[in-house]
């Protein structure tokens, strides 16, 4: 059963109480708020999701309410609590999905050691995954949400999950997060795809959600082989254009991005150096969502090929 | 309240194989509370277990053993580079870092925010000169804050380390100066253990490593840790009373220390929390060192509840205030109560933290 | 004045050409070195040396008027990873 299935009604009595099962990648997760508007979204955005087992075991149970006090009636407010604590400031109300899906992305990166945990967007086409590793600003997420509305699968847009037992990408495939500007190109070049309302005055801006393909969010449980890191960088006016990261530096750049890189110690060291020998690793620059699309696609021909060739 | 599951799973780590999903989950969530996962995990282990939990739950146990694992080798990092900075100057290490490099149970599944060291008072401006030349440096402390660690406490303002970001916090006694107790350190500091294979690095012998985790514990002012603190009680007292003569000697050293009360209560709440085996004729004797009644029967009430991880499936609608009680009381015996009068003002009102 | 290394054998090396990183399982700290200063750590973690030593051992078979530059360069090197505390001074 998916979430779609539940009707609207039974959806928000359940999130009230005992809280929503569902399953995203790898993790049962149980939330439960009293808020409808959360309700709504949480309905929108997580449809095609797997509903999980509330008799089973839960890895993280999350909670979303307005706080006791006064801004339980006056600028509300909401807090996100995690086995009994509060990890984050309260937020505005308004702000609720977007700390659910922060919420969420602080759980898994806080503590699912057995994976190395890169900050970034990973995308795979033709058995191949690209990871996207790139500051605030880079347009990461918008070459993120683009890629997976033109045949690219969605295994993450913020958290790329490599188990450090083989080195394999593991999907975690939730809703990908737009912010500002981006929101409109996306809806502009993408009018198919499914986005929640937009939230304003957080402090990443404007923010809303594009919800995760369905196809995605079906295959969560392929894992799939690391092709690509490549960082990128949009650039107003600027061509389209690959260039090579020396190993070295590539190492020193995708360990800055993990979070967990120095938890894991020196099995950490090593995931990093077998991806980077695993991978190509790429500084990439582009002005023109259609001509970054065709390079990654004539990327992941190419590996096509090579590997077929390889085959045959 | 019905056996909580954490308690259980402390007691008896064998009884944790047959839980079923459900109940996993609650143990984790409360465990992970009360910094306990990791504990689990290596209770777990010593005993062969591991491959008896479940998939699931046994993932949260690994991704927490990953963080143990790093922490250990951060102690014994961060203790290597003390001592080059301290080169010459015997130090004693205290609680977790030396739980870790003396190969003690508590040291196994830990995570470390600091590490602490014990040195003659007389040497305290040594100490702190030549760890500031090797790259710690003081916290942002204003001089309220300094002259309550330095004169009324028992150790320097935490210095943290410049680059490594790491802490250590310098004591020369192992309770404040402002207590009524005073445990002497020139007697803790005699009956130090080197640790073989370390030059001028020492432990507290068995006795006083147990008298200060229990002063630790029942006089300080903030439980968050409570029943970790106890757990660590716990496993000292299982290890060291392999040796016949510790609990004479235990009892001896306490009253000597001037530390019988504190050891009425560590083992009285290890028993009732934990079942810590201990010999009746030592908890007979004990005896005589509990509070008179009504205040022998309210710390009862408080640590029942205080001393439990602050996760909602642990607490009552009293646990609360028990714990708010405890954070005074825990004040009040630091302090004198002008000074407490003026200590909680500061606190409160002159330097927010946040 | 001998040059020693901070931790005897717990650090790997990783190379990819003229590039080479370093990677200290004590402190978790990862360095982008040149292959030499890798080269100058393993031979300190072999055993402590003096400059003199070192450069004994370094410009074998160079000629004696690239000695200055290479003296320079290890010199170099060794500040560099004393900075980053992989190695230290001590007094003979």
């Amino acid at each position: 059963m998916i979430v779609s299935d539940l009707p609207s009604a039974e959806l928000g009595t359940r999130l009230a109480d005992p809280g929503l099962h569902l399953v995203t990648g790898q993790f049962q997760l149980c939330i439960r708020s009293p808020i409808p508007a959360l309700a709504a979204t949480i309905g929108l955005m997580y449809a095609d999701y797997p509903l999980g087992n509330a008799q089973g075991f839960t890895d993280f149970h999350v909670t979303l309410e307005h706080p006791t006090g006064l801004r339980r009636w006056w600028r509300k407010q909401v807090v996100f609590e995690f086995d009994s604590a509060l990890p984050f400031k309260p937020l505005p109300a308004t702000q609720a999905f977007p700390m659910l899906e922060w919420g969420l992305n602080w759980c898994v990166s806080s503590y699912a050691n057995l994976y190395l945990i890169i900050h970034a967007a990973v995308v795979e086409k033709n058995g191949f995954a690209a990871i996207l590793p790139a500051p605030p600003g880079s347009g990461k997420s918008t070459l993120c949400a683009a890629l997976v509305t033109r045949g690219w699968r969605l295994l993450s847009d913020e958290l790329t999950l490599i188990r450090t037992a083989d080195g394999r990408i593991v999907p975690l495939p939730r809703p990908v997060s737009l912010k500002n500007a981006s929101i409109e190109i996306m809806q502009t070049y993408a009018p198919q795809a499914v986005f929640s309302p937009k939230v304003f005055d957080t402090v990443k801006g404007t923010i809303a959600h594009m919800k995760a393909p369905a196809d995605s969010v079906a295959r969560a449980a392929e894992d799939a082989c690391p092709g690509w890191i490549i960082f990128p960088k949009y650039q107003a006016g600027a061509a389209t254009s690959f260039v090579p990261i020396s190993p070295a530096h590539g190492l020193m750049r995708l360990a800055d991005n993990a979070f967990n890189y120095s938890s894991l110690g020196l099995q950490g060291f090593e995931t990093v150096a077998g991806l980077i020998d695993a991978c190509e690793v790429i500084d990439f620059t582009y002005s023109v969502i259609d001509e970054a699309i065709a390079a990654f696609d004539a990327l992941a021909a190419e590996a096509l090929e090579r590997q077929t060739g390889k085959a045959s | 309240m019905s056996e909580l599951l954490i308690l259980s799973a402390l007691r008896l780590p064998a009884s944790m194989p047959k839980l079923g999903l459900q109940q996993w989950d609650l143990l984790i969530r409360q465990a992970r509370r009360g910094n306990l996962l990791a504990r689990l995990h290596s209770l777990l282990a010593q005993a062969g277990l591991l491959d008896h939990v479940p998939y699931q739950p046994r993932q949260h146990l690994e991704w927490t053993r990953v963080t143990a694992d790093r922490h250990a080798q951060a102690v014994r990092t961060e203790v290597a580079r003390i001592q080059q900075a301290l080169s010459g100057q015997p130090v004693i290490l205290l609680k977790g870092a030396a739980y870790v490099i003396a190969g003690l149970p508590p040291g196994a599944g830990r995570v470390f925010s600091d590490i602490d060291i014990l040195v003659p008072k007389a040497q305290l401006l040594d100490v702190e000169s030549a760890l500031l030349a090797h790259g710690w440096m003081a916290s942002q402390h204003d001089a309220y804050d300094q002259r309550y660690y330095r004169e009324w406490m028992h150790e320097l303002p935490p210095l943290q380390h410049m680059l490594r970001e790491t802490t250590i916090d310098v004591h020369h006694a192992i309770l404040p100066q402002t207590m009524a107790m005073h445990p002497d350190s020139n007697a803790l500091r005699a009956a130090a253990v080197p640790l073989a294979g370390y030059q001028d690095l020492l432990v507290l012998a068995p006795t006083d490593m147990v008298l200060h985790s229990a002063a630790h514990l029942f006089y300080e002012s903030e439980l968050f840790n409570g029943l970790r603190d106890l757990v660590d009680l716990d496993a000292l007292l299982r290890h060291f009373s392999q040796t016949p003569e510790f609990w004479h000697q235990l009892t001896q050293r306490a009253g000597d220390l001037g530390l019988t009360r504190c050891l009425y209560y560590a083992l009285r709440y290890t028993r009732m929390l934990l079942h810590t085996p201990i010999p009746p004729p030592v908890a007979a004797a004990i005896e005589d060192a509990r509070p008179p009644f009504p205040i022998s029967a309210i710390m009862d009430v408080l640590y029942r509840r205080a001393l439990l991880p602050d996760h909602a499936s642990c607490v009552d609608h009293a646990t609360f205030a028990a714990r708010k009680c405890l954070y005074v009381r825990g004040n009040w015996l630091r302090m004198p109560p002008l000074k407490l009068a003026r200590h909680l003002f500061h606190k409160a009102f002159i330097s927010p933290r946040h | 004045m001998i040059w020693i290394a901070c931790t005897s054998q717990l650090v790997v090396q990783r190379r990819w050409g003229d590039e080479c990183i370093l990677y200290d399982i004590d402190s978790g700290n990862t360095h982008l070195v040149t292959p030499l200063a890798a080269e100058v750590l393993t031979r300190l973690q072999e055993h402590p040396a003096d400059m003199d030593s070192l450069i004994l051992f370094f410009a074998a078979g160079e000629v004696p008027c690239a000695l200055p530059e290479i003296r320079a360069t290890i010199a170099t090197i060794l500040d560099d990873l004393e900075r980053i505390d992989l190695v230290r001074r001590c007094a003979a």
